[in-house]
């Protein structure tokens, strides 16, 4: 009875120490993950804060309630004397510019990936390793030979001219992204609709574009915000306040450094950043997914 | 001939747009730099040459040791960051936190800074490191009474390394943790059955499987890595004195600040050299030839 | 291999024709619309370009066009002048490569306004028209005779001169109050500073005193980034940047060596903030407004940011009147007793650019620009200096308090060099300064490494003075 009642009660006890020392790690890594994420909550939170606030008191505590910093979305705005361009103008450039740039990159991207997957071709491997390559290459080191070609083809301060060249630096990885999709695709797929006698193209559109719809997702979403947040091309390729993108119009909010207005800034900072959040948290799925193209074929 | 057309003609317009982009953009301008860096090209902006000139001149430039030391240290370090970092928030998001939701949570935080324009990011991060007691470290030193520090004079390199590691290790995360999640969940099951420690988990599971991952990420962030600027550009600009400049960036202020066009252009030269090298070599060494297998039909 | 050229090939001449297209189509909207119309004045576009925040310096210009197009009208031509502004916001180096990459692509505006130190490397690269004739206008005649040297390079007028600035010493009001001073003392400063009564060993010994009393918690303040006031320290030491027979740069080892001592000396002493050269710009504003530092190298165009901005803790955002109060403005002091003090000035001047289909338009233009009542307009609004005797006798600008404070200083300012090479000097020179200040070199290694940093830098446009 009594070695009986002895095990009954300690056995629960042993359990629940084993528990404990299995959630430790748990335990742990929440911790972990907690303590070094807070700083980037904070940060964000501080830019939320700061562009509704008259001021920021020790920097971080904020003062009064306003919208007077939201007011570039209804008026225009003076700064440092001049008149800023309106914020729907660089919005819509800003739209215009990723959007050309995302359907370019899927059309360029889709067609070269599915050629450096499926197709046979003198100098395919080679092609393949320089694809790989270009990334090397300090595409933004060679910035002013870029501006020779674009200025050669009469598209200096022209947002296409930009789109352009965003595309070609980027095109290298989408393909090659779009490939490793491609390369997940079952060949048999593809084969089973030539035996059926449809053409090649009608295959690729009918049976394997539509499986790799992910891929397809994934690299718009990249291109998209990439382009979103273009900085240094547009700055320095682009002059004419028509062609103003919504990068180049935060710009010049913090350009004269005598004249940093926190608040201003930091609305607008949030208001370009509004578009990119909403489609991140929408498309969070299929960004994820991009990983396949690096991370499966082991 | 005819079926010679046949064959080249699929691949040829596949890749059509692909090579045409590359070619403009990447090599035509590498084509240029490379004769520009043997031009005396300043703000007058003419073609005039002289020879090895640019060449000797970086050899006895006096900045450019502590330059190529900052270049090793920065590329090392964000690479050990962005690797380590990576890796350790795909375990915990992906195996530590089993609850799809929370890890998603947190991946979406970490991908904050990645997909935050870069204007915005540093804009952040300056407000974060101000030197004065209205900067964020320094509020919060301020309320346990100690005196304002001048991070970003002290410890340059460590905020550039920190600035660029925590969006490296979010492009780490997000390939990690995805094949983490293509582990067969048996695996983790029979382990746990087992009674290994996690530790053991990690190690024979987790690691083998992330094996490839590993390589692709390496590779392809040091290539980044190394002929970037952007974010150093933006928030240190290379100082204070030299102790944040990297090749890259000191391309850049030769060409676009001391408008030495020629010069800047020979040392995008050297960098482009550099950066085919190493990729050659680590080429060979992780065996970069099974990832391109060849294309499996015709 | 031979695969592979035959690829190149193909793919060669497939982006030659592209390019070919794609030039084609940027190249269409120059015929159209010169004909019709012969009845109504044919409108000509002169576009001008400035840099923020002083649009005034692009606005005058409209309002020069109105007036030159009653003359037109009067001489019975068939033309009317219309000016198309456009205003730049960036640093001055993104400033100078926008000009450079617009020009060589023909998008450049006709009139580019900058500072006078640029004109070496725009007359270099042929980017600007010389403009001698405006020296003999009327509208010219009376300007400030020492101006002239700023827009001179190679023995040619090379810009329209447009305004001028004082940049003094600010000293805290306060802060003297509470040292002990009297109100007369206190604003007998600017006076003494001019005879050099009160020297730069004395503004030095000042600041220790009054740190030393815990009345400021910085002695001095200086700006944050290169800029041109640290050069003034070389002149004030009696040294040279320029050497105008030979056109080079000049490194005056004695005199950039006194430099270098100075801001060690300063920074040695805990006169200045550690961290000074890694201060944004607004904390400077900041830590000046709210009566930190005693001295602070400025510009009177401060006093028009200190209204832009809520940089007081408790104001918010400071007037004229209020500065005035609290801040007196001296010359720098200068280095030796009896000597004379000193300041440096930076002028604007509209340039001209070299491929104008309208010089003579523009040049009238720029003759017109130089009014007086629109030179006032300008420098009230934003706190410069006028260029013209005509212009610092206009009622307005007199009436001003602040202004009509510091309009002497012009006769006791000196200019930065024109020549092309001088960004790189100064940001070299900017390097040596932050690397004493920072502790991490003595003046004497400073020294060293600036000189082989500018050998290096400049070659043979640099002649070194022992």
């Amino acid at each position: 009875m009594e070695v009986t009642s002895y095990r009954s009660e300690t056995a629960p006890v042993m359990t629940s120490v084993s528990k404990w020392k299995k959630r430790i790690p748990f335990i742990i890594a929440y911790g972990v993950l907690g303590l070094t994420t807070l700083p980037i909550i904070l940060m964000y939170l501080w830019l939320l804060l700061s562009s509704f606030s008259e001021q920021m008191k020790y920097g971080f505590i904020p003062v009064r309630f306003t919208l007077e910093n939201w007011k570039f979305l209804w008026t225009s705005v003076e700064h440092g004397g001049s008149e800023l361009p309106s914020i729907w103008t660089a919005t819509w450039n800003s739209f215009v510019f990723s959007g050309t740039l995302t359907i370019l990159e899927v059309i360029i991207g889709v067609m070269a990936g599915y050629a450096l997957s499926r197709l046979e071709f003198p100098g395919r491997q080679a092609l393949m390793k320089t694809t790989l390559l270009l990334h090397a290459f300090p595409s933004i080191a060679l910035l002013i030979a870029v501006y020779y070609i674009l200025n050669f083809m009469g598209l200096f301060d022209s947002l296409w001219g930009v789109v352009l060249v965003k595309t070609a630096l980027q095109i290298p990885m989408t393909a090659w992204i779009v490939k490793g999709f491609f390369d997940d695709v079952p060949w048999d797929v593809e084969w089973a609709g030539l035996i059926d006698g449809c053409s090649r193209l009608k295959v690729w559109f009918t049976i394997v574009l539509p499986l790799i719809k992910p891929g397809i997702a994934a690299v718009s979403i990249f291109s998209f915000l990439s382009g979103w947040s273009e900085f240094l091309l547009l700055y320095t390729f682009i002059l004419s306040d028509e062609n103003v993108t919504l990068a180049s119009y935060l710009q010049r909010l913090i350009s004269d450094p005598n004249l940093v207005n926190y608040g201003l800034l930091s609305a607008v900072s949030l208001f370009y950043m509004l578009p990119v959040l909403l489609f991140f948290i929408f498309t969070q799925k299929s960004l994820m997914q991009v990983s396949v193209g690096g991370g499966k074929r082991v | 001939m005819g079926s010679v057309l046949k064959r080249w003609k699929l691949p040829a317009v596949m890749l059509g747009p692909f090579i045409i982009l590359i070619s403009l953009f990447y090599f035509l301008p590498v084509v240029l730099i490379a004769i520009l860096a043997f031009t005396s090209m300043d703000s007058a902006m003419r073609w005039d040459f002289n020879g090895l000139a640019n060449f000797q001149k970086l050899v006895t430039d006096p900045n450019i040791g502590v330059v190529v030391k900052n270049t090793i240290i920065y590329v090392g370090f964000t690479l050990l960051f962005n690797v380590f970092f990576g890796l350790a928030l795909g375990i915990l998001t992906t195996y530590f936190i089993q609850k799809e939701s929370v890890g998603l949570f947190f991946r979406t935080i970490w991908m904050l800074p990645r997909i935050s324009p870069p204007v915005v990011y540093t804009l952040l991060l300056l407000w974060f490191f101000d030197p004065s007691e209205y900067g964020v470290l320094n509020s919060l030193r301020a309320l346990f009474n100690m005196p304002p520090d001048k991070w970003l004079t002290t410890h340059p390199m460590t905020a550039v390394i920190l600035a660029n590691g925590l969006i490296g290790a979010s492009f780490g995360m997000i390939i990690f943790s995805s094949a983490i999640k293509s582990i067969p969940k048996d695996l983790f099951y029979a382990a746990s059955v087992d009674g290994a420690s996690q530790w053991s988990v990690i190690k024979d599971i987790i690691i083998p499987a992330v094996r490839w991952p590993l390589m692709f990420v390496t590779l392809w962030q040091f290539l980044s890595l190394l002929t970037s600027y952007e974010y150093i550009l933006l928030l240190t600009n290379g100082g204070p004195l030299f102790e944040s400049e990297v090749l890259a960036l000191y391309s850049y202020h030769k060409a676009f600040q001391n408008f030495e066009f020629g010069y800047g252009s020979a040392i995008s030269l050297v960098l482009v050299l550099i950066a085919l090298i190493f990729s050659a070599l680590m080429w060979k060494w992780f065996g970069m030839k099974k990832m391109m297998g060849s294309s499996r039909i015709e | 291999m031979r695969k592979m050229k035959k690829v190149t090939a193909s793919v060669l001449s497939t982006f030659v024709l592209g390019m070919g297209i794609l030039t084609g189509c940027g190249k269409t909207d120059q015929s159209a619309e010169s004909e019709a119309n012969a009845n109504k004045p044919k409108v000509v576009t002169i576009e001008a370009q400035t840099a923020a925040p002083e649009v005034t310096r692009v606005e005058n210009l409209e309002k020069a066009a109105e007036k030159l197009n009653e003359e037109l009208k009067k001489q019975g031509k068939n033309i009317q002048v219309k000016v198309k502004t456009n205003v730049f916001e960036g640093s001055w180096e993104e400033y100078s490569k926008q000009f450079m990459l617009a020009f060589k692509a023909k998008k450049e505006p006709d009139i580019y306004t900058t500072g006078h130190e640029n004109i070496g490397w725009l007359a270099d690269g042929n980017y600007i028209l010389p403009l001698d004739e405006l020296k003999k206008s009327k509208e010219y005649s009376d300007v400030f005779p020492v101006l002239w040297d700023s827009v001179t390079y190679k023995g040619h007028i090379w810009g329209a001169l447009q305004d001028t600035e004082a940049r003094p010493v600010f000293y805290n009001k306060d802060i003297l109050r509470k040292l002990g001073w009297s109100e007369e003392q206190i604003n007998n400063l600017p006076e003494k500073v001019k005879n050099g009564e009160f020297t730069l060993e004395d503004m030095t010994k000042l600041a220790e005193e009054a740190k030393a009393k815990g009345l400021a918690e910085f002695g001095i303040i200086h700006r944050p980034v290169d800029g041109p006031d640290f050069h003034v320290m070389v002149y004030n030491f009696g040294g040279k940047l320029y050497d105008p027979k030979e056109n080079k740069i000049v490194l005056d080892k004695k005199a950039v060596k006194k430099q270098l001592d100075y801001y060690y000396d300063i920074a040695k002493k805990d006169l200045i903030p550690d961290n000074l050269t890694q201060m944004e710009w607004s904390n400077i504003h900041k830590t000046v407004v709210n009566g930190k530092a005693l001295f602070y190298y400025g510009g009177i165009w401060n006093v028009f940011n200190w209204g832009q901005d809520n940089f007081h803790e408790k104001l918010g955002k400071v007037d004229e009147k209020w500065v005035n109060e609290h801040f007196g403005m001296m010359l720098i002091p200068a280095a030796e007793k009896g000597g004379k003090g000193i300041t440096l000035s930076h002028p604007f001047v509209y340039t001209v650019s070299s491929q104008t289909e309208h010089p003579e338009l523009v040049k009238r233009l720029l003759e017109l620009v130089a009014d007086p009542a629109l030179q006032t307009e300008h420098n009230v609004k934003t706190f410069h200096l006028p260029v013209t005797k005509g212009g610092a006798e206009h009622p307005d600008f007199k009436a001003n308090i602040t202004l009509g404070k510091v309009a002497y200083m012009t006769e006791y300012t000196t200019f930065l060099p024109n020549h092309e090479g001088f960004p790189k000097y100064s940001k070299a020179v900017f390097n040596a300064i932050q690397a004493v200040e920072l502790g991490k070199k003595t003046p004497e290694e400073a020294l060293k490494d600036l000189e082989v940093q500018l050998k290096n830098d400049l070659g043979d446009q640099l002649k070194i003075v022992e």
